[in-house]
């Protein structure tokens, strides 16, 4: 668990951000389509190159850091579960990458499971799962990873509404100690899940205060927006 | 649809068809058995095979890295080095062969360094296998790096950042989810492989046992001996047809 410091600037979008995160903070990033939250996301993962910037976390630079050694964990949008492999397999992968043998992988792949409510899928394929059962069951990979950092990328957004209070709840509890960053279009997220809330438009941060504040009292056009329900 | 375009379809089908027919028919059912497994028929047979297998084996090993390659990354040039790989696939073959023996061959580009060290070649059973290979690896790499482009990069970019290096994403990520792809990339490579002519008489020759596998077989027969001939052939239509079957079950076709 540590520590980020982000500041990012992509010129072709307009992107100029600087952000800190807390240890065992979770931040709530929201703004409208476009405004560039998933590039930040992208930005952090080591996925994209930002023209400018740097990303620290703990003591670590790592803007030279390959995404596999930045010990950042990303949960998007579609669970995005290895197709050829059990559910149990998916959420051993992050073991068994960093060199854990099978056995002691699968064991840690199972408890985690069992963390978010899924240890009953384990055997299945992920074609054989509901879309709420395998943004779950990536929840549980994403912990396996054991990561510094949890980059979570509208992680509802493609489910059913009526499935995701329960996926809430399970991120509640995942989240609760963990650095995490969770883009979201849902005040209800936001109110769940993180400590602070952030406003990006334009790729700008326009706003940025704790969660009640922002949404009890909200100062930027797409807060107030959000908070009065009318972006869904 | 317009109903008469049946009456040209069918002659389109009946173009292709006609010919398998009319080999098979000629066939002697009596003759078959002894034809097909006469010692200079089983010997081509198991040089065409033993050939094919290592050629496919050199595509693969050799393909899968240029597919990735060209799949996942862009540099200058890269255009002209796919049009350039490609270019087996519309080349006469006999010019492939030509190619390969002014590569190749004592007095070639890289011939000549070969014979100081006392290695030759033309006219091997080796020369089979590069003239099979040479024709044979653009059909890999074309299937290959079309599934590599379907499949797209979000499992290996989730892989990544899920702690795994990129030689364990391209091990357990990337390869396994273009497998189908690799195995009817394969196929199709070994039909290629097999029914392998112009390149082969022209850089490996024609010995029976060392270079001559049941295509140039099939052609040496074809006057002396029509009836092998035509049982050799129709062992190559039976090997197609299943590699039809197969390339088309994993939807490479």
């Amino acid at each position: 668990m540590s520590a980020l410091h982000l500041r990012a600037v992509i010129a072709r979008r307009g992107i100029d951000v600087t952000l800190d995160v807390a240890a065992g903070e979770t931040v709530a990033i929201t703004g409208p389509n476009g405004a560039g939250k998933s590039s930040l996301l992208g930005v952090i993962a080591g996925l994209l190159r930002p023209d400018d910037g740097e990303v620290r976390l703990g003591d670590r630079v790592l803007d030279a850091t390959p995404p596999h050694a930045r010990g950042v964990a990303l949960l998007a949008q579609d669970p995005l579960l290895f197709p050829h492999m059990s559910v149990l397999a998916n959420v051993a992968f992050a073991p068994r990458a960093r060199g854990v043998r099978r056995r002691q992988a699968n064991e840690l792949a199972l408890r985690h499971l069992t963390e978010v409510g899924a240890e009953t899928l384990a055997g299945r394929r992920p074609t054989e799962i509901s879309g709420g059962q395998a943004q779950r069951v990536a929840v549980a990979r994403a912990l396996a990873a054991d990561p510094e950092l949890l980059l979570l990328d509208e992680p509802m957004a493609s489910l059913d509404v009526d499935v995701r209070p329960a996926l809430r709840q399970t991120l509640r509890t995942a989240l609760a100690d963990r650095t995490a960053i969770i883009v979201t279009h849902d005040a209800a997220d936001a109110r769940a899940l993180a400590d602070r809330v952030v406003v990006i438009e334009h790729g700008h941060i326009v706003e940025d205060g704790p969660t009640e504040q922002v949404l009890d009292d909200p100062q930027s056009g797409f807060a107030v927006r959000l908070v009065s329900g009318s972006i869904k | 649809m317009p109903r008469w375009l049946w009456f040209p379809a069918a002659l389109a089908a009946a173009f292709i068809i006609l010919p398998l027919a009319a080999i098979v028919l000629r066939v002697d059912p009596a003759t078959l058995p002894a034809l097909v497994t006469s010692p200079s028929a089983l010997e081509a047979l198991w040089l065409s095979l033993r050939t094919a297998t290592a050629g496919t084996a050199l595509c693969i090993l050799l393909g899968v890295p240029l597919a990735t390659v060209l799949a996942r990354t862009s540099f200058r040039g890269q255009g002209l080095i796919r049009s350039l790989v490609l270019l087996p696939l519309v080349l006469p073959p006999v010019v492939s062969g030509l190619a390969l023996l002014y590569t190749f061959g004592r007095r070639g580009l890289l011939g000549q360094s070969l014979d100081l060290v006392g290695i030759q070649i033309p006219f091997t059973t080796l020369a089979v296998v590069i003239a099979q290979t040479f024709v044979a690896l653009p059909f890999l790499v074309i299937s290959l790096e079309g599934a590599l482009r379907t499949s797209g990069t979000r499992y290996e970019a989730v892989a990544a950042t899920l702690g795994a290096r990129p030689t364990t994403v391209f091990r357990r990520v990337t390869l396994p989810l273009v497998a189908p792809g690799l195995l009817s990339g394969s196929v199709l490579a070994f039909a290629r492989c097999l029914g392998e002519f112009g390149a082969t008489i022209t850089f490996a020759g024609n010995l029976p046992g060392v270079t001559s596998t049941m295509p140039l077989q099939v052609y040496l027969l074809r006057v002396d001996d029509p009836d092998a001939a035509v049982a050799l052939s129709l062992v190559l239509v039976v090997v197609a047809i299943a590699v039809i079957g197969f390339a088309r079950h994993g939807r490479a076709l």
